[in-house]
Order: structure tokens, then C-alpha cells, then sequence
């Protein structure tokens, strides 16, 4: 059967839609936000993460690796666009620094894991929510999102709408909810990230406004300022819910782990009450705003 | 003849006790004089002996009224004297001898000696030391707490919960003519002159609250002359008021040596509704009240006791009980102390603004109250306790969780038990890897390396574990015959079914159900090692047992990566079928192990608790590394949870795991979770479906304790920041600064939610 790259399943996501989910997150975006919390999720192939306060320079993950992608000089690189996932540098390091960021995972072991909260859902009015990455552009979102309205399952779908319109169009039958990332309205920012807007925009039209929920991660030198302009926005578009993210910096271990660099290691996390304005100046714009998920 | 070792601390004490306040002298007298009447009183028989020497206690060890309390009744405890429990006082007549010795320590040096004298006198004498003398070996049956033993007993009285509803029924003339109405025995005699000498401590407190009347500021005369009229109206009739039950009450349980207290809204919420009906009491009253009461139930400080349990299955007054509740709720919530364990017993039919009212008062971080689901517990404890619905509708946790029938059963936790010890013994032919001693008691454990399946090793386990089962139940049941040849319990024993209409005291013949429990520590360890055994030995066949077994003994240096094979084993607490599947069949061999040996032995019940009062800390000091991973000395899993910082998959998954223990075998198993008050308080709509699925799916327990992230390793740090931060440390709360270093490891350990 085919695999989906499950970066992880979040048991009890009480963030993420209504009353109690899990959160499937799988592999790979086409967006490159450089505040992005789960930087690991970018990619489309497989990573190792590589916490560096574990490792004792042992040196057994450079020996085992095939495919030379772990090289020592002062430390251990490993260069993860040479890995291919074997995960036998994981098995070798004793200390666990070494972690392989998704598994692969039939819809049925999926499923599986999830059954297991059914009554939880039930009883709190949630579901189950896609999220990523972008959950859209993996091979098998359709066939994941039957598979789970099958199971009668609330299904949230998170996306940036950036996907084509045949692949939305043929999963939208069976979500419930999007919770649709909407970072800028301006075209010129949206590019800087790798997002188109005239693709977003035109996806939204074709979908019914009472299932969104745009999500706005506020980040300070992007779009904060714009808030407001970016309300109008969403507001025209048919959108009544928004949900404002105040940036924080939990991914940054993360950054690390992966060995990249982290553009926003010099922002503080925002403090919600800075947030809190918006509240009202949404209802200028008929928009129910909501600080955090 | 070897003596056991009688000197050593005798019960887990946390909070500090408010020391005596007579003088060293007076207190030296009084012991003197309770020694003299004992040893002239050993021709009578126990009950005459019984009396004789209470009456040398009260009301002599109570205190005169102090300036805040709003009812009479706070009690001196010396070393030497009578109870029922270990954390107040002793056990029958009792000696504490360590206690005597630090007494003694404190006197000039000519009164030395005579401490010497009452010390010898009771190595003979102490009910408790009785017990021992006679029943371990400090082999394989260990002193209570000296944790080097796989297995420990002792003699006590825990745990009982009286019939106050018929005390405050008849009043004490009322119980007199019950007992005058039986043909007399010496049962039966003694009860009766208890229950004047009851009357005796009556008239002396308000004798008491009289002269504090005289002198008592304005505004606290009103306060006194309550206490005043309230004890001259229970003296000799039944009480009519809220006070007045109060006080009857409350008089009755320190005379008993009671240190829970049952079901207080169904006792006393029908005398506080009629008082508002009639006008006498406000509810800003009832909760001043009632606000006192839980500060002298705070101060006998009894670390793991204490329990009020409101709400619930089988209210006469279901009503104006809840009247009580919602009070009680209230005061709980502005009071913050760590006793009373403040108990909650909800059905689907609770209301809804008493259920939101607990989740209030434990968001606060109070841990208050705990929670039990009678709709899974009182079936549970019609198979458990072999009772019908009505009975089992009477259950009540006491302690750190056992449950007993209020006014019906004896359920007292008297033998305990370390799984995992026995685990590590039966890895090494018997012998305990702690001190290189055979504790196999002639069972044969073979060689590890002998086993060719996981069946045949765990079989061997069993077999090993079997021995101290059938110990378990010879000590429980010895430990009720050896306190019943020495005393009756006579307060005790006038408030509990059916002691007066046999005329026969509680343990012999009286109670109508005589229970047990057996306190079981280590439970998920154990099955988290075998479920690596089986896992990396036999189904993949990484390791053989014997390089298991050298892994563990050098508590796993050298082996560090056998180690981080068995971490990644799966582990309870995770919603994982294999591994949950085997901690089931374990809990259900060692819980119906104990209830057919009690069974078989006659008793009602003898069921295992799930509990934990910092003993699996303590414990674990003495219990070398194990195959779950755990290291030398370290602390083992707290009551029936996972090991700490091992449930790793949300709180559905750990509550998942918890649910799928079937409640009917145990009497008792207590269950942690922890949240950041920001996810508590925040999503509470969410908390509130979770734990509603939890206990509809079978839960029948939960303790929830609220902190956020960072508190605890802070108060680590800086106590005296943090003098009032209370936690649920499981059978029990505590000021969190109070306990010992490695009970704070274990508690920062548990994973947190939020």
C-alpha cells in the first residue's frame, strides 16, 4: 500500500479546530517561511535531526552511513540532501542524537492510531485535522481524507491554498473545515515566501466561506503592520473567522537539529495582549477574530 | 530471642506535628500514670484494660479552646498511649518508641531513667511491637517502613470511617439505651462507660469554654458561648443544630482516634439546611464554620489521611447534601491546605454546577478535590467486596485510596508489597541484587539462563510472587488477631455495624464485613520490564537474559546501548495494545491473587490498592536497576501511572492506558495527571470532555494536579518562594517544599500536560 511521510500524529491537538483532535502532519511545503515553526516539514525528502547536547563524538553514526552524507572535521554535518532515509545512523547512536524527522505510514496505520481517541472526539465535537507542511500537495491527501470521512471523522484540513484547483477540488467534498494559513495579502510579499496569490485567491473563490477559518501567523516585520489592510482582505473575500498566531520561537531547537540557520533568532516570542486590539478592530470588517488557535 | 528492631520511623510524615503543649513533666506524669494502670489492669480483661487506660488520657490530653476555633476538640498525642493509626499516636496501646527516645533526649538528666523504665515496660506491651515480635523475620516480612524487605506488615487500624449519622441520630444517651437494651457483656459494659467518659470530656471543654466565655473579647464572646451551649445541649441530647452535630461529631472522632471522616455532606447537610430554614444560620456562617473545622483537621496533620468525601450514590439527604458540597467546595477553595483530602464522588446525575465548582477549585491548584466515578466504583465494588448495590454505594477512600464501607468495614492496608524487588529476585535465583541476601524462601527460582520462552520465565515470576502473596494474607489477617487478643477498639467499635447488636467488638466478630488491602508498589515497572523481556529476549531476540540480567546488575554502564533498546520498548501509559495487554494480565494476576486468598481465608475481602504515599521513593532507595530501564536506587512508578516521563503521547493515551485496568479487581487505584493551569483553566470546556470520555470509557479515579511549567524545579531551587505550593504527590497532597529531594525528582518527573 502506498505511504504518506508522517512528520508525526499529535494525540490531544486542542489548537487546531474544534473540541479534541489529532493532527496528522506530513512532509513537505512549497512555501519557505523563514519564521516558519517546523522547519523540518519543508523539505520533501527525509531528514535526520541531530541534537548535538546528546552526541559523545562516538563517531559510529559516520561509520555506518552508506550513503557519506555524516562527515566529521570539528563536528558532525550531516548533509540531508544526500540522506536517504535508511535511518541506520539512528540505530547505531546509543545517546539518541540522531532522529529521523517523518516515518512512512499506510492510511491504515493511520487510521489505527487514531481510532483510538474516537469517543474523545466524540464526546468534544472534534475531529481530525491535516496539517504540514502543506498537506495538499502530497501524493496521497485524497485517498487520506476519503479514508477518513469514511470513518466519519470531522476532517480540518490546514493550508496556505497553495495547490492546484484539481487537488482541492477533489478533497474538498470531504473536509469539513480549512484553517487556511493567510500570510499577506500583497502579492510582492507573498512571492518572497514562495507563494503565489493569484492561485491562492482563485482556490478560495471556489470554496464555500462558511468552512474557513484564515489563520494568520503575525509576524513583526511582515505583516503586523498590515493587519489591518490584511483584514479587509480576507473580510472581501467572504471569510468571517480569523484566528490571529502571535509568532513565537519554539521551533528554533529545531533550526539546530537540522542544522540551518534561523533568520528570527533575534525576535522575542509576540505576548498575545499585543494581539488583542485586533479583536475589535475585526469587527470593523465583520471578522469573529480569535487570538491563538 | 532476637528482638525486632522497634526504634525506627514507623509511618510516612510529611507535614510537621504541632508539638504537645504540656510541660515535659506533665507529659512524663501522664505517660507514668497510662504504664501504672496498664500493668494493673493486665488480670482484667481487654476491655476493662481498655478503659481504664483512656480514662487516664481523657480528657486530660485535650487543650483548653484556643482564641479562633469555633468548636471545642483539639488533642495532645504523647509517645506512649492509645489509638488506632500510626499518624496520630499509635495502634492500641501503643509505644512510639522512637519518639519516646527523642522525648527523653529533651528531659534533665535525673528523669531520664524513668523513660527507661516505661520503655522496657512496653517492648513487651506496644500492641504493635507484639505484631512484629511475632511475625517478621527481616528476611523476607520486613518493619513497616524498612524498605530492604520485598514485602512489609504491620499492626494498625486504618482508615475507619464511623457511622456518625447514628450518633448524631441518637445522641450519646441515645447509644447508651441501645447498648443498656442488649443483655450486658464486658463488650458491651466498657462501651457504655465509654461513652460516659465521653460525656466526661463533654463537661470538661465546656466546663473549658466557660471560663473562656468570662474572659473572651466581644468580639468572640458570641463565638464561645455557641461552643458553650452546643456541648451543654450533646452532653445528654441529640443534637438539633448544624454547630451542635458539628461538634458532637468532631468530639467523637479525636476521642475514636479517627483521622477520616466520611461522608460529612449527607451527615451534616440536612442540620445545616433545616438551620437555614429556621433562620439561624447564613451561609457566610456555615462556611466560617466549616472553614475552622478544616483548619483543625489541617493542624493533627496526618499526611496521607483526612479524607471528607461529599457527593455521590446512596445519599439518604441527596439535597441538602448538596447544600454541604457546594459549601464545602467553597471552603476548600479559599482554604488551600493540604488536609482534608477534600473527595469528590460524582454519578451522570451530579449537577452540573458542582462538577464545574470541583474544576474551579482544582484549577486554583488546590488538587482538590480528587475525583471518583461512582458509576464504574460502585459496581466495581459490589464484585470487589462481594456486597450488594445499597452497601457498595457506601464505599469511601481513606487514606491513599483504599476504599471501605462507612460504618461497615474493616479495610486497613496492614501488608504491602514491592513487585519489582521480587522481579529483580527472581532474575537471580532468589537472591535480592540489593543486599546479596536469598529472600526465595525455599521457592525454586531457577537460573536465568534456563528459560527457552518468555511463558517459562514469567511463570517463574509468578511462581516467586505466589510465596508472598500467601504471606500477605497470613500477615493481614494475624495482624487483626494479635490487636483483637490486646484491645477492642471501643469508640470505634459503638459506631460501626453490627459490634452492639452482637455485643461483640469490632475485630471480634463485630464488623460486619472484615476487609483488608494490600498496598502493591512497582506494578508498572514490572510490567514495563517484562514487556522489554519479552520483546528483546524472545520475540527479537537482540539480547539473551543473562546479558540482560549483567546489564541491569551494573546498572547498565558498559551497556549502553542494550539500555536505550529497552527505553525504546514501548511502555505503559502510551494507549500501546502490547504492552498495556501485559500490564492487565499482570495487574490481574496480583489483584485476583489477593482477593481469592482473602476469600479463601474467610475474610469479606482482602483486595490490592494501587496506591502511593511516596513509598515507591522510598522503595525504590532499596531497589537495585530493573529491566524497564530504571536505574539503581531510583524512585519506581507512582501508584498505578506510568513511570514518570514515560507516556509520552498526550493525555488521551495515558488516560486510555489507566481505563483499561478493570476497577472490580482492586479496592482502590490511584490515578495522576498534571496540567498547566493555562491549559486547565483555558480549555476547560475541552478538560471537561476529556475527563468525562475517561470515565465513561471506565475510569474510576483521577487526582489532577495544576502547575505550570518551570514551578516545580524552581521550588526545587528557591523553597522560599514557594512555602504554599501544593501538590498531589499521589495518595496524598503536600506542600511540595516539605518532601525529601528524591520525592520532588519523582513529582517533577511526571510529564505535565499543557
Amino acid at each position: 500500500m502506498d505511504k504518506l511521510q508522517v512528520i508525526e500524529i499529535e494525540r490531544f491537538a486542542i489548537h487546531d479546530g474544534p473540541g479534541i483532535r489529532s493532527v496528522i502532519f506530513l512532509q513537505g511545503c512549497p512555501l519557505h517561511c523563514p519564521w516558519c515553526a517546523n522547519p523540518e516539514s519543508q523539505a520533501f525528502h527525509q531528514q535526520v535531526f541531530y541534537t548535538q547536547n546528546r552526541c559523545v563524538g562516538c563517531l559510529a553514526c559516520v561509520n555506518r552511513c552508506e550513503q557519506k552524507a555524516i562527515t566529521y572535521t570539528d563536528k558532525i554535518v550531516i548533509e540531508q540532501s544526500m540522506c536517504n532515509g535508511c535511518g541506520k545512523c539512528v540505530d547505531a547512536c546509543v545517546n539518541d542524537a540522531l532522529a529521523l524527522v517523518h516515518k512512512e505510514m499506510t492510511i491504515t496505520e493511520i487510521l489505527d492510531i487514531i481510532k483510538k481517541d474516537d469517543a474523545y472526539y466524540q464526546s468534544s465535537g472534534g475531529g481530525i485535522t491535516i496539517s504540514g507542511g502543506e498537506a495538499l500537495v502530497h501524493p496521497h491527501i485524497v485517498d487520506l481524507v476519503k479514508a477518513l470521512k469514511e470513518h466519519k471523522y470531522h476532517v480540518a484540513l490546514e493550508t496556505t491554498g497553495q495547490v492546484s484547483w484539481s487537488i482541492l477540488e477533489q478533497v474538498d467534498a470531504y473536509v469539513d473545515l480549512y484553517l487556511w494559513d493567510m500570510k499577506h495579502y500583497d502579492a510582492h510579499k507573498l512571492v518572497s515566501i514562495g507563494a503565489n496569490k493569484e492561485i491562492i485567491v482563485s482556490n478560495l473563490k471556489h470554496i464555500s466561506k462558511d468552512k474557513v477559518i484564515a489563520r494568520i501567523p503575525v509576524i513583526e516585520d511582515y505583516n503586523l503592520q498590515d493587519i489591518e489592510e490584511l483584514f479587509s482582505f480576507i473580510s472581501s473575500m467572504g471569510i468571517s473567522r480569523v484566528d490571529l498566531l502571535p509568532f513565537h520561537r519554539m521551533g528554533e531547537s529545531k533550526y539546530r537539529k537540522l542544522n540551518r540557520e534561523y533568520e528570527y533568532r533575534d525576535y522575542a516570542s509576540m505576548n498575545k495582549d499585543v494581539l488583542m486590539k485586533f479583536v475589535e478592530i475585526g469587527e470593523k470588517f465583520q471578522l469573529l477574530v480569535k487570538i491563538g488557535g | 530471642m532476637k528482638r525486632v528492631q522497634v526504634d525506627g520511623v514507623q509511618n510516612v510524615e510529611v507535614s510537621k506535628k504541632i508539638p504537645c503543649i504540656k510541660p515535659l513533666s506533665e507529659q512524663l506524669e501522664i505517660m507514668e500514670l497510662y504504664t501504672k494502670v496498664h500493668k494493673e489492669s493486665l488480670s482484667l480483661g481487654k476491655e476493662q484494660r481498655e478503659l481504664n487506660c483512656l480514662k487516664v488520657l481523657y480528657p486530660t490530653l485535650f487543650q483548653p479552646l484556643n482564641d479562633r476555633d469555633l468548636i471545642a476538640g483539639r488533642l495532645d498525642f504523647l509517645p506512649i498511649g492509645f489509638g488506632c493509626v500510626t499518624s496520630v499516636g499509635g495502634v492500641g496501646h501503643y509505644c512510639v518508641f522512637n519518639k519516646l527516645r527523642d522525648f527523653q533526649k529533651q528531659l534533665p538528666e535525673i528523669d531520664q531513667p524513668r523513660v527507661q523504665v516505661l520503655y522496657d515496660y512496653w517492648l513487651d506491651h506496644d500492641v504493635k511491637s507484639l505484631y512484629c515480635q511475632e511475625m517478621l523475620d527481616e528476611i523476607h516480612a520486613g518493619r513497616f517502613v524498612d524498605c530492604k524487605h520485598p514485602f512489609l506488615s504491620t499492626a494498625r487500624l486504618s482508615g475507619m470511617m464511623l457511622k456518625y449519622d447514628l450518633l448524631l441520630d441518637e445522641g450519646i444517651e441515645g447509644l447508651k439505651a441501645k447498648i443498656l437494651a442488649k443483655e450486658s457483656n464486658a463488650f458491651l459494659s466498657a462501651s457504655y462507660q465509654a461513652l460516659t467518659l465521653l460525656q466526661e470530656v463533654i463537661e470538661f471543654l465546656k466546663q473549658d469554654s466557660y471560663e473562656k466565655y468570662l474572659v473572651a473579647s466581644d468580639d468572640r464572646k458570641d463565638d464561645v458561648y455557641r461552643i458553650y451551649q452546643s456541648l451543654e445541649h450533646i452532653q445528654y441530647k441529640k443534637p438539633e443544630t448544624f454547630h451542635q452535630a458539628l461538634q458532637l461529631f468532631w468530639v467523637y472522632a479525636l476521642i475514636a482516634g479517627c483521622i477520616n471522616y466520611g461522608r460529612l455532606d449527607d451527615v451534616l447537610g440536612p442540620f445545616v439546611c433545616r438551620d437555614m430554614e429556621n433562620g439561624i444560620l447564613t451561609e457566610t456562617e456555615a462556611i466560617r464554620i466549616l472553614k475552622s473545622l478544616w483548619l483543625m483537621i489541617e493542624n493533627r496533620r496526618t499526611t496521607v489521611n483526612g479524607r471528607i468525601i461529599v457527593g455521590g450514590k446512596g445519599r439518604k439527604h441527596p439535597k441538602e447534601a448538596d447544600v454541604f458540597t457546594r459549601l464545602a467546595l467553597q471552603v476548600t477553595k479559599e482554604c488551600r491546605y493540604v488536609e482534608p483530602q477534600f473527595t469528590l464522588r460524582f454519578a451522570s446525575e451530579t449537577p452540573e454546577d458542582i462538577m464545574d465548582m470541583a474544576y474551579d477549585c482544582i484549577g486554583m491548584g488546590a488538587t482538590y478535590p480528587t475525583l471518583y466515578n461512582d458509576d464504574v466504583n460502585v459496581p466495581a465494588v459490589m464484585y470487589g467486596m462481594r456486597v450488594d448495590y445499597e452497601t457498595a454505594c457506601q464505599y469511601v477512600p481513606f487514606g491513599c485510596g483504599e476504599f471501605v464501607i462507612q460504618g461497615q468495614s474493616v479495610g486497613t492496608p496492614n501488608t504491602v508489597i514491592n513487585l519489582l524487588k521480587i522481579m529483580n529476585m527472581s532474575l537471580h535465583e532468589g537472591v535480592d541484587p540489593y543486599d546479596g541476601i536469598d529472600k526465595s524462601a525455599n521457592v525454586d527460582v531457577p537460573n536465568v539462563s534456563t528459560f527457552t520462552t518468555f511463558e517459562e520465565y514469567y511463570q517463574s515470576y509468578l511462581e516467586l510472587l505466589d510465596y508472598y502473596l500467601d504471606l500477605s494474607i497470613e500477615h493481614q489477617y494475624r495482624s487483626y488477631e494479635i490487636m483483637n487478643q490486646e484491645v477492642s477498639f471501643l469508640y470505634a467499635s459503638i459506631l460501626m455495624d453490627d459490634c452492639i447488636a452482637r455485643g461483640k467488638a469490632l475485630l471480634d466478630g463485630g464488623v460486619r464485613y472484615l476487609g483488608g488491602t494490600n498496598e502493591t508498589y512497582g506494578n508498572i515497572n514490572v510490567s514495563d520490564a517484562l514487556f522489554a523481556i519479552k520483546t528483546l529476549v524472545f520475540d527479537e531476540k537482540k539480547y539473551t537474559l543473562p546479558e540482560m540480567v549483567k546489564a541491569m546488575d551494573a546498572n547498565f554502564v558498559g551497556y549502553e546501548k542494550l539500555h536505550r533498546d529497552i527505553m525504546k520498548c514501548h511502555k505503559y501509559g502510551n494507549d500501546e495494545e502490547d504492552v498495556d495487554t501485559l500490564a492487565n494480565d499482570f495487574y490481574e494476576y496480583v489483584a485476583k491473587g489477593v482477593r481469592d486468598r482473602g476469600i479463601a481465608k474467610g475474610m469479606q475481602y482482602y483486595l490490592i490498592v494501587i496506591s502511593n504515599n511516596q513509598m515507591n521513593t522510598e522503595w525504590g532507595r532499596m531497589t537495585t536497576a530493573s529491566l524497564d530501564g530504571r536505574k539503581d536506587f531510583m524512585f519506581m512508578n507512582p501508584a498505578n501511572n506510568p513511570v514518570g516521563g514515560a507516556n509520552v503521547s498526550g493525555p488521551t493515551a495515558l488516560l486510555n492506558s489507566l481505563a483499561k485496568f478493570d476497577a472490580k479487581y482492586h479496592g482502590g487505584s490511584v490515578q495522576n495527571i498534571k496540567f498547566t493551569p493555562s491549559m486547565f483553566n483555558e480549555k476547560r470546556e475541552v478538560i471537561k470532555h476529556l475527563f468525562r470520555t475517561y470515565f465513561d470509557k471506565g475510569g474510576c479515579h483521577l487526582m489532577v494536579t495544576v502547575v505550570d511549567h518551570g514551578v516545580l524545579q524552581d521550588a526545587k531551587a528557591h523553597p522560599e518562594k514557594y512555602p504554599n505550593l501544593i501538590v498531589r504527590v499521589s495518595g496524598f497532597s503536600a506542600v511540595f517544599v516539605h518532601l525529601e529531594s528524591d520525592v520532588q525528582d519523582e513529582l517533577i518527573s511526571r510529564v505535565l500536560y499543557g
